[in-house]
Formats: C-alpha cells, structure tokens, sequence
C-alpha cells in the first residue's frame, strides 16, 4: 500500500543519465552476469563476430541502448550490434520503408500502438520466439503475465518484453498544493465518486486546477477499464464497445470533469511540449500520467514544489482498470543470426540492465524479479505501478492489427467529444461509430 | 530555304542536348518511381503479404467511403487559399519595401530572411510556445490591447488560421520575397524616373510598370506557392498530429498515415495520384489564364 | 553595398537639388512623410519576423524547465551557455557538420550549374514536344513524394548506394529538380534576345552565348538559385532520413532530432538543447545569405550599366 508520506525525495535525487558512470557501471555489471548466467553460444562464436543491426528511436532512450550495446561488445566478443536510430515521429516510416526494401535489420523496438508490433506480426515479419527462450532456457514465467499475454498473437510470441507499465495509473499529486486545500493524498481504496472528486475540486483554485488528463487514447483507456468497460469487446475483438454503458459512463465522467464539475483543464489551457508541463507550472493541482513520467517530472519540477505518485482510484465497479503497457523487442523473422540476436535480448532484459533502464528513458522491466530489487522496492513511485500491475488485464488491441488508425480514431474523437460542451452523447456516438468503421476494415 | 530547315534542326537538336541531363535524369531516377506508384495505386499494396490488382478500387473507396477524404480536401484548400492569396501579396509587399532603397535594407532582407530557415522542429517549438491560448505571450499581448483572444492551435476553428500564421511567418520573407527582389532587378530604373517627371503616381508606376514586368516572377510564384501550399504536412505532422478532433488533418497528413502508419501503401498511392490530377489541372489552367497576362522580354 | 547605397543617394540628391528650384515644400512633406512611414512599417515587420527568432535564441539558453515555465519570460533567469557546448559533446555534432557541407557543396554545384543548362535549353530553343517535356517537369513537383519512396529506396538499393551520400547528391546533377529548371527559365525568358542574336551573327557557339551573354545577365536568378539549393540540401531531412542508417553518416538536419524525445520517453527534457543546435545549424545559412544577397539586388552590375 502507498504510504503518504513518501520518504523518496526527487528533489535530492536528481538524476542525469551520465553516460560514462552508466556505460562503467553497464560493464561491471556485464562482467558479473557472465560469470554467473551461463550464455549459450551459437555456433559462429569461434570466428568472426557475428554482426546484427538494431533500430530505435532517438533521444535519451536512444542513447540508453547505444551504451548497452557498448558495455554488451566489453562483455563478450561474439556479437556486435549496431543501434540505428529514427526520430520517434518517422519511426514507422523508416521501418515500412526497410522493409518494404529488404533492408530492415536483425531486431528493433516496439510498443503496441507502434507498426513494428501487431501490424508487422499480422504479416509474419516478427520471428516467433518461443523456441529460442527455451532453447537459451529463459523461464516466460520470470516475467509479468500480462506482459507474455500482450505479446503473443495466434499463439506465437512476437516481442520479446522489456519494459511494462500500467497505463495511465500514477496520479501525480503537488503535495504543496494539496496540503493547501486540506485534501488528503489520493488512497489506493478511494473511489472516484466519493473521496477522489471531494478532494480533487478542493485542490482546484481560481488559478489552478484540480486534475488533469491527456487529450489522448491512452488516458482515456484507464479510465475506461475502471469503470469495468472496454473500447473494443475483447471476445472478438473487431466490435466497438465505445457505447456500452460502462465506456460511455467512464467518457461522459471525464467530460464532466472539464464540462460540469470544472476542475480538469479545457483542451485551450493544455500546455504544449511535454506532457507534463501542465503539472510541472502549478497549473493543475495533480495529473494522471504512467510511471515513465517520474524521470523527467523530477528534472523538469526541480524545488519548486513537493510532490509525489498516488494511484488513481477504483471506479465504480470497485476495479481500478488500467491495462499493462508494454516496450519489446522484435525479431526478424528473416534474421541469418537469429541466437545472437537473442543473446542481445537477453542482455537487455537482465535484471542488472532492468536497473540501468530506469534511468534510461525506458519504462521499468517486465522482469518481475528485478522489482524486488531494492532500487525499485524502495522506490515509493515504482510502488504505486507494482500494486497495479498485480492485477491489470493486457491492452485490447484490434483484430485485424490496425492499432494506428484505430489509436488515431480514438484520439481525434475524444478530443471532440472533450471540446464538445452541449452534447457529449452524441460525440460518443461519434467516436463509437468512427471506431467501429477502423474495426470493419480487412486485416493489415 | 534548305539553309533554315537545317539551322532549324540543328538547334533543335542542340536544344535536346541541353536538355538532356533533365531528361536522363527523369528516366533513370524518377520515372520508375512515378509509374510504380501509378501502378501501385490500382493494387492492394500493403508493403507485406500479397499485392493484388483490384482495378479502381481505391478510387471508388476514397471518394464514397473514405469518411476523412473529403473533410482534407477541403481544409488542404482553406489552408492554401489563406497562405497563397496573403503569402503572395505579403511577399510582394516586403520585396517592394526592400527595394525603395530604406537605409539599413542589408539588415532588414537579412531579418525578413531569417524565419525560413527555422527548421520545421524548432518552429512548432517556438509557436507551440507563443500561441498557448490562456498562459502564452501572444494571447497575452492581444489581451493587454483589449483584443478577443483566439484558442489558436488548440481549437478547432483557428487551428488552420494558426497555422496558416505560423507558415506565413516562416514563408513571407522566404524564397518568394527574393524571387521577387530578383524580379525587381528587371525592372529598369529608367522607366520609373521618366514615368515619375510624368507626374505618375506610385500607384500607378507600380500597375503599369513594375507589376508587368514582374509577371514572370509573380506567375512562377503563384505555381510554385500554390503547390507547395496545398502539400502542407510536416507542420501539422510535428506541432498538431492533425488535431483538435481532426481539424488540421490535411490531404498529405492523411496520405502519410495511410501510408506509413496504416499500411495501406495502395490507397495512399491512389491519394497521391488524385491529388496530382487535381493539381496538375488547376497548374494548366494557371498556365493557360497567364498566356497574354505574363510579359516577357 | 556602398556601392549601391552611394549611388542611391547621389540619386537623391541629385532629384533634391531638383525638387528644390520647385518652391513645392507640401511635395517634399509629403515625400517625407511617406518615407518615414515606409520605416514605420520596415520596423513593424521586422519585429513580427525577427521577435520569435529573439524569443527562440533566449529561449536556447534556458534550464530545461525554465523552457516550459509558463507564462514564458524572454530572458533566462539564469543564461545556461553550456546547452551550445553540449550540442556539442552529447552527440556527434562535428561530424554531422562535414557531412552537411560536404552533401551541400556538392549538391548545389551539380544543381545550379545542371538547372542552368537546361533552363536555357528550355527558353531559347525550339524542339518537337517541348511543351509537352516541360509539363512533365513542372509535373514532377507535383506528386507527393511519399508515394514514391519506397519505389526509389529500392532503386538506390539496386544502385548500392545505400547508407552513402550518393543519392542526396548525383541526382540534382541531372536537371536539378523542376523547381530550379522553372525558376532559371522564368528569368531568361524575361531577357531580351537581341544581344544574343548579335553574338551569334559574330558567329559564336550556343555555349558562349550562355556562358558570356546569358550568365551575367541571370546572375541574380542564379545566386537565388544558389541560396535555395543550398538551404533545401543543408535542410533536407527525409531524404537523409531514408536512405542513412549510421549515426556517423547523419546530416546536421537529421542529426538534430537526437535531441528529440518521444513524449512517454523519461529523463530529462533537450528541448533547450534542440533549440540550440537548431540556431547553430541556422546560422551558416543566415550568414551565407547576409553576405550573398548583394548578388541577386540591385547591385554592382545595374549600377554598373547605368555608369
């Protein structure tokens, strides 16, 4: 259970990725693995290295990997991977286009929403890697359920899970703020209804608000499952369910907050740039955000004021929802190297890389052993998504893989349904029909 | 007679040469391309899997079906219609007080200049920024001056003014306003002294001197402008996603995510064919409406 | 420049002199007052175009969290001059620099020097189905690139020129791209063609006429040409974009977005630092056309003439 008063102060614990203690401390670590995890070699390891081609996105994430990959290469002499780095907005581009090719590398990043995942499954382009767990004798059990449930489409497992999160689950309170209006801080056992909308409209002022939410799918999604509903029927998953009681309650509840109740801000006092500046500006009291905000909320808030991660409350049917986030690792199911590439994997998702990646601009690991790590047991933020991730559900994703446009669909009609003031039952009508019309088309 | 046909010939023939690295060039680089994605445009082509033939398909799709064809369409040409008709006067505008001979002209072209070579990043950056609707400096200013302040890039009635202001800032003092400065060197000073000792007005020196020689100027402008304008994308694709509630999803926006984020390479190819008989059409017409209206030597 | 701003106003001394045997002082008001306004309105726009470029190089030196305090301030509370010494150090920023210059120089000559020829070849020379060659090349600006991206990647696969510079240069050696063959023909065409005929009577080859004749009197339209080509290449991303893959290869365009976030990524914010490098790679091109741009205004050549 959260404890209020968090004894993990960001304010003395800022972190900036230093990439040479972080590449020292890699190899260090590197070295300890080696000597105690037996790696299977494959069968080019005499000779030549064997050479892969990895590609992400750029920025500090990007940075992250090219530092694995160099304390991977001290570590060992048989694979060497070259990270290839893509903005993240063109990350899909580049990819269709490798592909589209032939020249798409050995192994890249993904995430749900993101082409190189379920469309690029759908299609047979991602390696099944289940025969290459059990043959370098990884346990699919040493990681969150939800995450090997996520990953797997028809029965094979398309990503290799790296990092997880729980949506949209972390409420991000100003504790100075908060403390001023008397509120208490947000308990894993309030309700939305009750306790939770109280002190939410008492931390909003004439110059704040009380609680903010992205214009965006994914926020939408967690509240959305705490109201037990879901966006597509996971039975079938090819039928709208924007329009069932439960969705359209969870919709209609967010509108209320920017509409009726007034505490949320309007899509016109939203910040731009990172997300979080809304929160970080003292322009709204708390924020619903995930766990991988924590980082850059440290940096960007500084001293300016306290703060701390909450839950978001249970809805209405007692469940609090959310759904598992999840980052991966694909393979090339063309790939001439396919156990180096592994190895790569495996290097990336040891507990000890699991650590480094907190600082990393990853999501926390999928390992769930590395969680009882003491850098994430005591870190009171990283609590708040453990309790979550215990029992979420993995995201409902479409059938036929249109995972773009259906997030596109979504994301636009939220927002007009949140710029819609009269009328938010047709707006949802709207954003079920446009849903619905994104499931009807043929697979990808 | 003979003499003619040969020299005639003969230039012609000098005149492929000249030509003829455009020509290799579109043959070898371009051409290939052009026709692929002509034919790709009557298949189903996803990038993976099978490709088939499905005749006129698409084009049946995007005009019946489609339920955002018609809405990009019509904000592409809203879009274009406010950067060309106020892009192009602007320009001109700034080139005519650029070229009145203002002391300090070296650093006014200089800072006119600047905006466009802003990259696309960094301008959605600075006027992401500026334009915040209740917390940013413009709306702080037209707050100050008793002026109604406008929600901007955040809401759906002036997100395409918004940006039609961010690319006219990025656009006016560009490469359009020193084709014209160019353009303005064709016309001989001379002309405007014996037309001033007339008793001219500025007015009309400008109607009936500078404004016909600058014809050449003025037309490549407007074609070029008017292309360039209505392909508006990277700045939606970087400061809006084709937001609020899809109301900066314009034509290429949408021909992009078909392509790259929803694999529908087919469709999107059918998009871009569409959109070039449209233009094509429209730059003819452009053409054929400047014949006698554009002064050359 | 002195040239010009000399011969200016010896010019208006010269009509002062004249307007001054007229006892006419509302003209000269009145000329004074148009002018004055005609500065007004130079510093109206100067200030709309140059503010944010103010705002933005302030704003480069901020603290990553003051770049997102809102409401925002013009100057930075505490000037942080390391951001451009770390644009430096965090990524591979020298050597995108040489590889822009090296993909810009190259391009711009093969582009210029390309478009020229066939731009004249367009303008003053009469072959079966040149009308219908130069739709196809205003044709060729038409069609959105994305269509036929994936068609060219393959090809420069084909070629093996993959991950190299080639194909962001020895196209534009062919033609130059429509753009500038449009651009180069409009300007000729707005040349009278006596001096040539002239020349040619005396016997000379079309290429001297074009080098000798036509060259210096498009002069403007070809530094014009020359400016664009060069920021469209020193620009370019998508191209780079494309047909890169090794970091050691970027361009300083694509380079840059190493300092661009993926919204959910964590740690901390660049965007001071995007700003920053955004300036550096902008500021070559403010400098290439300060002390280019007497090439293609009014300059030494007309005033030349006139002597």
């Amino acid at each position: 259970m959260l404890t209020r008063n968090a004894s993990f102060d960001y304010r003395t614990a800022k972190s900036r990725l230093d990439r040479r203690r972080f590449v020292r401390n890699a190899a260090l670590t590197a070295g300890a693995v080696s000597a105690t995890t037996p790696l299977r070699l494959l069968a080019r390891a005499q000779g030549e290295p064997a050479e892969i081609r990895f590609h992400t996105r750029t920025g500090q994430t990007g940075e992250y990997y090219q530092a694995q990959a160099e304390a991977f290469h001290q570590a060992q002499d048989r694979v060497r991977v070259t990270v290839e780095l893509t903005p993240n907005d063109e990350y899909n581009q580049k990819l269709t286009t490798l592909l589209a090719g032939g020249e798409l590398g050995d192994c890249w990043w993904a995430a749900p929403f993101y082409t190189g995942l379920y469309p690029f499954a759908s299609r047979g382009v991602n390696m099944d890697l289940r025969e290459l767990a059990s043959q370098a004798g990884e346990d699919l059990g040493a990681f969150f359920p939800a995450s090997i449930e996520q990953l797997t489409v028809d029965g094979a497992l398309v990503g290799w899970p790296l990092g997880t999160h729980a949506g949209w689950s972390s409420m991000y309170v100003n504790l100075d703020a908060w403390q001023e209006a008397g509120g208490e801080v947000p308990q894993w056992e309030w309700t939305y209804d009750n306790e939770w909308l109280a002190a939410v409209k008492a931390a909003a002022s004439e110059n704040r608000f009380g609680f903010a939410f992205d214009y965006q799918s994914q926020a939408a999604y967690t509240f959305i499952r705490s109201w037990g509903g879901d966006w597509i029927d996971p039975e079938n998953r090819s039928s709208s369910l924007i329009a069932a009681p439960e969705t359209t309650a969870a919709l209609l509840f967010m509108h209320s907050l920017v509409h009726e109740h007034q505490v949320s801000p309007p899509q016109e006092a939203i910040l731009p740039g990172d997300a979080n500046s809304t929160f970080v500006n003292e322009i709204t009291a708390s924020w619903a955000h995930g766990v991988w905000g924590v980082s850059s909320t440290a940096n960007a808030v500084g001293d300016k004021f306290a703060w701390q991660t909450a839950s978001m409350p249970a809805g209405p049917g007692g469940a609090h929802g959310s759904f598992q986030g999840i980052d991966c690792l694909c393979m090339n199911a063309q790939t001439e190297r396919p156990e180096a590439t592994f190895e790569w994997f495996r290097w990336l998702t040891s507990v000890e890389a699991g650590l480094a990646q907190l600082e990393g601009g990853v999501p926390p690991t999928a390992r769930v052993a590395t969680w009882d790590q003491p850098q994430m047991a005591e870190n009171p933020h990283l609590q708040v998504t453990r309790q979550w991730l215990e029992e979420i559900e993995p995201v409902t994703f479409p059938e036929n893989a249109r995972v773009s446009e259906f997030q596109t669909a979504i994301n636009q009609n939220f927002q007009a349904l949140m710029l819609e003031a009269d009328d938010p039952e047709g707006a949802i009508q709207r954003l079920h029909e446009s849903v619905q019309a994104v499931l009807d088309q043929p697979s990808v | 007679m003979a003499m003619s046909m040969s020299r005639r010939s003969k230039r012609a023939a000098i005149g492929y040469l000249y030509i003829s690295p455009w020509l290799v060039g579109f043959l070898v680089f371009l051409l290939g391309p052009i026709v692929a994605s002509f034919w790709l445009s009557m298949t189903n082509y996803s990038v993976i899997g099978d490709t088939t033939f499905v005749g006129l398909d698409n084009y049946d799709y995007m005009f019946t079906k489609d339920p955002l064809f018609w809405s990009a369409v019509g904000k592409s040409a809203l879009f274009a219609g406010i950067v060309v008709t106020v892009g192009l006067t602007g320009s001109l505008a700034c080139a005519l007080l650029l070229d009145s001979g203002l002391r300090g002209t070296t650093f006014l072209r200089t800072a006119f200049f600047i905006p466009s070579l802003t990259p696309v990043v960094a301008l959605a950056l600075i006027w992401g920024l500026l334009l915040q609707p209740r917390y940013g400096p413009v709306n702080g200013l037209l707050y100050n001056l008793g002026l109604p302040q406008p929600g901007w890039l955040n809401s759906r009635e002036w997100a395409i003014p918004a940006m039609a202001l961010i690319r006219l800032w990025a656009l006016i003092g560009g490469a359009q306003m020193v084709i014209f400065l160019a353009g303005l060197q064709g016309v001989p000073q001379e002309l405007q002294d014996a037309a001033k000792i007339d008793g001219a007005s500025a007015w009309r020196r400008f109607r009936d001197i500078t404004l016909p020689l600058l014809s050449p100027t003025i037309f490549f402008n407007l074609i070029v402008g008017v292309i360039g304008a209505l392909k508006v994308f990277a700045l939606a694709f970087v400061a809006t996603g084709g937001g609020p509630a899809y109301a900066t999803w314009f034509y290429v926006l949408h021909l992009y995510q078909e392509a790259f984020a929803n694999l529908n390479m087919g469709y999107a190819s059918a998009l871009a064919w569409f959109f070039f008989i449209v233009v094509l059409i429209l730059t003819l017409l452009q053409f054929a409406l400047a014949r006698g209206r554009v002064h050359y030597s | 420049m002195a040239t010009i701003q000399e011969t200016r106003s010896d010019q208006f001394m010269a009509h002062d002199h004249a307007t001054r045997q007229k006892p006419s002082t509302w003209y000269q008001t009145k000329r004074r007052l148009a002018r004055l306004l005609l500065y007004v309105l130079a510093v109206v726009i100067g200030v709309f175009f140059l503010g944010p470029f103010v705002w933005a190089v302030f704003a480069s030196l901020k603290s990553p969290s003051e770049f997102i305090t809102f409401p925002p301030t013009l100057f930075p509370e505490e000037y942080q001059w390391q951001n451009y010494k770390d644009v430096w150090t965090q990524v591979p920023f020298a050597r995108f620099w040489w590889n822009t210059i090296v993909v810009t120089t190259l391009a711009v000559f093969g582009q210029v020097l390309s478009a020229t020829l066939v731009a004249y070849g367009f303008a003053r020379f009469e072959f079966p189905g040149r009308g219908m060659l130069f739709v196809i090349v205003i044709a060729t600006l038409i069609l959105p690139e994305e269509v036929t991206l994936i068609p060219r990647f393959i090809l420069f696969r084909e070629l093996g020129w993959l991950d190299t510079f080639l194909p962001l240069i020895v196209p534009y050696y062919f033609g130059g791209s429509a753009f500038f063959i449009f651009l180069l023909r409009q300007f000729i065409l707005t040349i009278p063609k006596d001096l040539e005929e002239a020349a040619e009577l005396d016997g000379a080859g079309t290429f001297r006429i074009l080098w000798n004749i036509m060259v210096p009197l498009i002069q403007p339209a070809m530094a014009s040409a020359a400016i664009f080509s060069f920021l469209f290449h020193w620009d370019d991303f998508i191209h780079p974009l494309i047909y890169l893959r090794s970091t050691d290869n970027f361009t300083l365009s694509l380079g840059l977005r190493l300092f661009q976030q993926a919204a959910e990524t964590g740690g901390v914010s660049r965007q001071p630092l995007l700003m920053a490098a955004s300036l550096m790679v902008a500021a070559p091109p403010i400098l290439v056309f300060f002390f280019a741009q007497k090439y293609f205004v009014r300059g030494i050549t007309m005033s030349g003439l006139k002597g």
